[in-house]
């Protein structure tokens, strides 16, 4: 049988709602990544086994991309592999070799399963991270490399740039409650 | 509606009228006019009656700074009518009145204030009989007291919070603050500058000295892109390492400073004598921010009081309105100004030496007295000097001290990242106050790290006369008010020191003063000195009170944002909502209660016969589901939990019971070792995120080589159980042989179901064969389905959280938290089954093994109640024993299985046989039988969950 | 609201922070009395002073030590125990 994996947004996902409204029209674009792919490892022997094979690691609370990846360092042993959709089998290739590999060589953080992942962007983009983050994020103060675990919209979360926009990854039981917070804040802002 | 041509009028726009009613009455105003101010276009100068003695009152300040003008808006209490703008169609009434404002039938109590005499409170309501408070005087002071009226119907309003990072927070655009701001912004800085007022410039907007403007200030700081200014924001408060909320209209905003300059500016004083309260008498400022503002002309006839050189500039603005200066008071000689007193002679003002002694008027100000003479005015200006606005200054450590030459309150604040700038750090001079500012500035700067090379202080010459202390001999007709808000006079100062009262703080707490809406600003420098006078000792010697947080009145929406509620679901939440289910909140997650519907009862009746004579499926998702996994995973589990780990073998699950350090039971759960290094280990869904944080606290103390991964929110649970769960097992498209010999009770195995990874364990929480499938949440969709499709031939349904409960309850299994408490040990809830003899350590043991030396007074057991029973206890309903309370219910539900309820109880060790009957005091008060029951109730000996 | 400067992710609100209590000297189960056990278990030490304490970052679950004086309460260090040595 075919397996299709199903996230919170999606059509039968727990968050799919017809009030939770995603889109550009007043100045915040929300796209989510869920989907995207990521590969996480946690625990005695992460960090070795990916410095082993090949996945340069960036100090703890920054991020390096290189070879289609990009590498989030959470932690001495808590690193999860962003997938670049331009360049997909990097992630692949990294994930087969860790599943062919014995041990010791980590444990599985299962970030693919735990965090939903939201892309936010556009010209009301700080205000919106200020309404929602205690984190000092103005540019030059939260460098493009920096990773911020903290919380946002009162859950806790890992917020790192992209681009001239910012990830939010979070919970992903938590999805539909982060958006509709977003939305709330976004409405009762916009109309004052 | 005359008001004054420009260039008066500043804030209103003379093209709008805006139209509100006050007392019922219609009034029109501009756009940008305050209630207050377009009640006195009006000639309407009361709002208010006094919190006490129901004294006519009305604007002193225009400023916020007294309760006086507090005025209901709407359905919305304690409003400030001389700081809320006006809008189209506002209802505004007035507060503290029995009937009307102009006919206030309380207003008599002013005639009986010595009735009331100062700490009332604390004598005169002990009696006549020992109920009198509650009977007598709580229900008339209630009534009588405190400002306004909540609205509980009150419709919801939206607000929100917002947090905001600066390197410099400047508090108050004043001339001190706007240097401060732009001097910091020039240097690169990001800052942001905050005022309550609705424009930049402070005093500068109603007061500024000759030659003296902000336009060239504002218009850099316009311009400059860097420095982000916010006018109409109250800065609230200072909390620890510079964070100051902001309160922006219905908006929180949570400021986190690098440095914070204070130019919060002066507090204009008001003079102390007989009738001093009476509308009409207004502070200088009030006077001309009424006419430069708001371009209304105060009186026709004015006495102004010139305590300061202040008192030239009203004066000025005074004639300049149109308004006949009747009288000049001087209490003291100003040599510096002859000139203007010349002028003032010549326009037909008298100019008297002395102070004014007493006003009269019944409403309204009509006369003064000075020494013998009377002088007939409708206005009365006063001007005796500023306090420095100490609140934020002194939240953040900042000390008020008193200047004995100059009689002046002074302010200093010595905290790193916190300085003062302008009138709030004692200057006068506008020269001195701009360069104090930009001071300040660049001190800010360099603790920044900036190069910003010291300015000298500034020299200050209008020091000497910034303040003129007036006598605080109390008149003996009294109504001399200090505390315009708890109407307090000289007297009640003298009064409460003569009683014994001589520290400033138990004066306030005995007299209330200060405690009013205006917290001081108008009382405490008036306070410290009768209090100093009467107790002998220096004003500085004496203080005064403790600066807290809030500076201004705040909604308390303001504070609680927009109500924000946690919410988790499940990865199957869509599918019990297409399944008609009824969620309920379970802490933050969303759990389907009930499927059925129609009879509540009988639907949950129905899930648990489901259960019990087929198969149901239950979303068990919302479980703590954690991986612990590492070289040291056995030893770190064997540590944590009561049993024995590390000797458990792979694919095999075991219960698990963890207590803390004083043996109580803080959760339970499983552990299903899916490798050597690995085991994957269940929480209580209420108790996973502690059990998480103390694992990983437990594990930065010992240190071994572990790592815990919270896999709550990842991964997806369904429990299939039921007599009919193997069939429905079998079914299923699984590389896993479900059959009975080959997956054994507590077995674990790892494989796909409906090509869905799984972890399955046989573990179930009802009695009857259970099976329990772990997956990741993205494919939990796709194995419920599975699932459901496997089950339909077989009747499978889904059940919801109740008939769970019931399930449980009946097979006598306790859920952590409801059937346990701080003080539950594993031997109380008779779990000595689950607490290992051989390991050397645990958590808990050996607080464990010292309370089984001290026994135990208590056991959790099972009571049956009789079919027939009249009344069935209630959760929380104590156990008696010879009357005396011996433990209480903790669960209990009706059981369909047995006809009858059932429940677990904490019932004394003797009683804690089969068969035993307890006595519980029910709901109703009456007494209740129970029968004290085995360890199930329903299949004691376990027969059925291995089918 | 005061900052706390988590050793792995630096100044953050300490509403981000658990607070787990003094650092003790684990006593020795095999040895205590029952009376110096239960002293171990609910009377940790309160000095006026200095006082070293546990503490957890919430959203990295990161567990440290910091140094705080209980009168002034001013944070003077925090540090990682399983890389700097407790002095």
């Amino acid at each position: 049988m075919i397996t299709r994996p199903l996230y919170p947004l999606e059509p039968g996902g727990s968050a799919h709602a017809e009030d939770i409204h995603l889109g550009a029209a007043e100045g915040l674009t929300i796209e989510d990544r869920t989907a995207a792919p990521r590969f996480g490892l946690k625990g005695p022997g992460s960090a070795d086994w990916l410095a082993a094979n090949g996945v340069a690691l960036p100090a703890i609370n920054r991020l390096a991309r290189a070879g289609g990846l990009v590498v989030l360092r959470l932690g001495a042993n808590d690193i999860t592999l962003l997938g670049d959709p331009g360049a997909p089998d990097a992630l692949d290739a990294v994930r087969r070799r860790w599943d062919m590999a014995s041990a010791p060589k980590g444990y599985s953080s299962w970030r693919e399963e735990s965090w939903a992942w939201l892309r936010l962007s556009g010209p009301r983009l700080n205000e919106t991270l200020a309404r929602h983050c205690a984190l000092d994020l103005r540019p030059g103060r939260f460098a493009d490399d920096a990773i911020g675990q903290t919380r946002f919209a009162h859950v806790e979360a890992v917020l790192v740039r992209a681009g001239a926009g910012f990830d939010v990854l979070f919970d992903i039981t938590a999805t539909a409650g982060v958006l509709r917070d977003l939305r709330r804040a976004h409405r009762g802002h916009g109309h004052r | 509606m005359t008001r004054l041509p420009a260039p008066f009028g500043s804030r209103i726009d003379r093209a709008r009228t805006v139209a509100f009613t006050f007392e019922g009455r219609r009034v029109e105003g501009f756009a940008g006019d305050t209630i207050a101010s377009a009640l006195a276009a009006h000639g309407q100068w009361m709002l208010s009656r006094s919190f006490k003695y129901h004294r006519p009152r009305g604007v002193m300040s225009m400023a916020g700074h007294e309760a006086n003008t507090l005025v209901r808006v709407g359905r919305e209490p304690n409003v400030q009518a001389d700081l809320t703008p006006i809008a189209e169609g506002m209802v505004v009434t007035a507060q503290n009145v029995a009937g009307s404002l102009a006919a206030d039938r309380d207003a008599v109590i002013d005639r009986f204030g010595r009735f009331l005499p100062v700490g009332f409170y604390y004598r005169t309501f002990m009696g006549p009989t020992r109920d009198a408070w509650q009977r007598l005087w709580e229900p008339i002071i209630r009534r009588k007291a405190g400002l306004g009226v909540v609205d509980t119907d009150v419709p919801a309003r939206t607000f929100d919070k917002a947090y905001l990072h600066c390197d410099v927070l400047v508090v108050g655009a004043g001339p001190a603050g706007l240097a401060a701001a732009v001097e910091a912004a020039r240097a690169g800085a990001d800052v942001v500058l905050c005022d309550g007022e609705p424009e930049l410039g402070g005093s500068l907007t109603y007061a500024a000295p000759d030659g003296a403007s902000a336009t060239a200030a504002i218009a850099e700081a316009s311009a400059l892109s860097n420095l982000r200014v916010m006018t109409g924001t109250l800065c609230n408060g200072w909390f620890e390492d510079n964070w100051l909320p902001l309160i922006q209209g219905d908006v929180l905003v949570r400021a986190r400073a690098a440095e914070v300059i204070l130019a919060t500016g002066g507090i204009e004083q008001p003079a102390v004598f007989r009738n001093n309260d009476r509308p009409g008498i207004v502070l200088g400022g009030a006077a001309r921010r009424l006419i430069r503002h708001y371009g209304v002309r105060p009186g026709q006839r004015a006495v102004v009081l010139a305590g300061t050189p202040d008192a030239f500039g009203v004066a000025t603005d005074l004639a300049a309105a149109g308004v006949a200066i009747a009288a000049v008071v001087l209490p003291r000689p100003l040599p510096d100004h002859d000139v203007a007193l010349e002028r003032l002679r010549g326009a037909g003002a008298a100019i008297v030496t002395g102070r004014i002694d007493e006003a009269d008027g019944k409403e309204h100000v009509g006369a003064v007295r000075v020494g013998d003479d009377w002088f007939d005015c409708d206005l009365v200006t006063v001007s005796v000097g500023q306090a420095p606005a100490w609140q934020l200054a002194c939240q953040a450590g900042g000390r008020l001290g008193h200047d004995e030459a100059t009689q002046r309150l002074t302010l200093t604040l010595d905290r790193p990242g916190a300085r003062l700038a302008g009138s709030a750090a004692g200057h006068a001079d506008h020269g001195a106050v701009v360069a104090d500012g930009r001071r300040a500035a660049r001190a800010a700067l360099r603790a920044l790290g900036r190069d910003a090379p010291d300015l000298e202080p500034p020299r200050d010459n209008g020091l000497v006369f910034a303040h003129c202390a007036l006598p605080l001999d109390p008149d003996p007709r009294a109504k001399d008010f200090i505390d315009f808000d708890e109407d307090l006079q000289v007297k009640d100062l003298i009064n409460a020191v003569a009683e014994g009262y001589r520290e400033i703080e138990l004066v306030k707490r005995f007299t209330t003063v200060g405690m009013g809406p205006s917290q001081g600003r108008h009382s405490a420098l008036a306070t410290a000195r009768t209090v100093a006078a009467a107790t002998g000792r220096s004003v500085a010697a004496t203080g005064v009170t403790t600066a807290r947080p809030p500076v201004g009145p705040e909604t308390l929406g303001v504070l609680a944002g927009h109500g924000h509620v946690a919410e988790r679901r499940t990865a199957l939440h869509a599918r019990h909502m297409a399944l008609g289910a009824e969620m309920k909140p379970v802490g933050a997650w969303w759990r389907p209660y009930l499927y059925g519907t129609g009879e509540r009862a009988r639907a949950i009746a129905d899930e648990v016969r489901l259960v019990r004579e087929g198969v149901g499926v239950l979303d068990v998702s919302t479980l703590g589901k954690l991986e612990v996994r590492g070289p040291d995973a056995g030893v770190f589990l064997d540590r944590l939990y009561t049993m024995a780990h590390a000797d458990q073998p792979v694919d095999r699950v075991r219960y698990c019971l963890m207590l803390n350090e004083m043996a109580s039971v803080i959760d339970d759960g499983v552990a299903y070792r899916l490798d050597q290094d690995r085991y994957y280990v269940t929480a209580t869904t209420g108790a996973v995120a502690h059990v998480y944080a103390e694992m990983t606290f437990w594990n930065a103390r010992w240190r071994l080589r572990v790592d815990v991964l919270n896999l709550t929110g990842a991964w997806c649970g369904l429990n299939i159980t039921g007599p009919g769960a193997r069939a429905v097992m079998t079914a299923l498209d699984s590389d896993i042989d479900f059959t009975r010999d080959a997956f054994a009770y507590l077995d674990g195995r790892v494989g796909t179901v409906a090509g869905v990874p799984v972890r399955a364990m046989r573990i179930g929480f009802t009695g009857e064969p259970s099976f329990e499938l772990h997956c990741p949440g993205s494919l939990a969709a796709t194995l419920w389905d599975a699932v459901m499709a496997a089950g339909e031939p077989h009747g499978l349904r889904p059940y919801g959280l109740e008939a769970s409960r019931v399930l449980r309850l009946e097979k006598g299994h306790i859920l952590i938290g409801q059937d346990t408490d701080a003080l539950s040990s594993p031997d109380e809830l008779g779990f000595g089954w689950a607490v290992s003899k051989k390991k050397p350590f645990f958590v808990g043991k050996r607080a464990l093994e010292a309370r089984r030396r001290l026994g135990f007074d208590r056991r959790l057991v099972g009571l049956t109640f009789a079919p027939d029973a009249p009344e069935v206890p209630g959760e929380s309903c104590l156990v008696l024993r010879d009357g005396a309370p011996v433990g209480g219910i903790t669960s209990v539900a009706h059981s369909p299985t047995l006809g009858h309820a059932i429940a677990l109880a904490y019932v004394h060790p003797d009683d804690a046989k089969s068969g035993h009957v307890v006595t519980i005091r029910g709901r109703s008060g009456a007494p209740i039988r129970a029968i004290v029951a085995g360890h199930a109730f329903v299949d004691p000996t376990n027969a059925r969950q291995d089918l | 609201m005061k900052l706390l400067t988590c050793p792995m992710n630096g100044p953050r609100n300490i509403d981000e922070f658990q607070y787990l209590g003094p650092v003790r000297d684990d006593a020795d189960p095999d040895t205590a009395s029952d009376a110096a056990w239960a002293r171990h278990v609910f009377r940790a030490a309160n000095p006026p002073g200095r006082l070293l304490e546990w503490w957890r970052h919430v959203p990295t679950n990161f567990v440290f030590v910091a140094e705080r004086d209980t009168v002034s309460n001013d944070v003077i260090r925090t540090f990682d125990p399983a890389t700097a040595e407790r002095p």
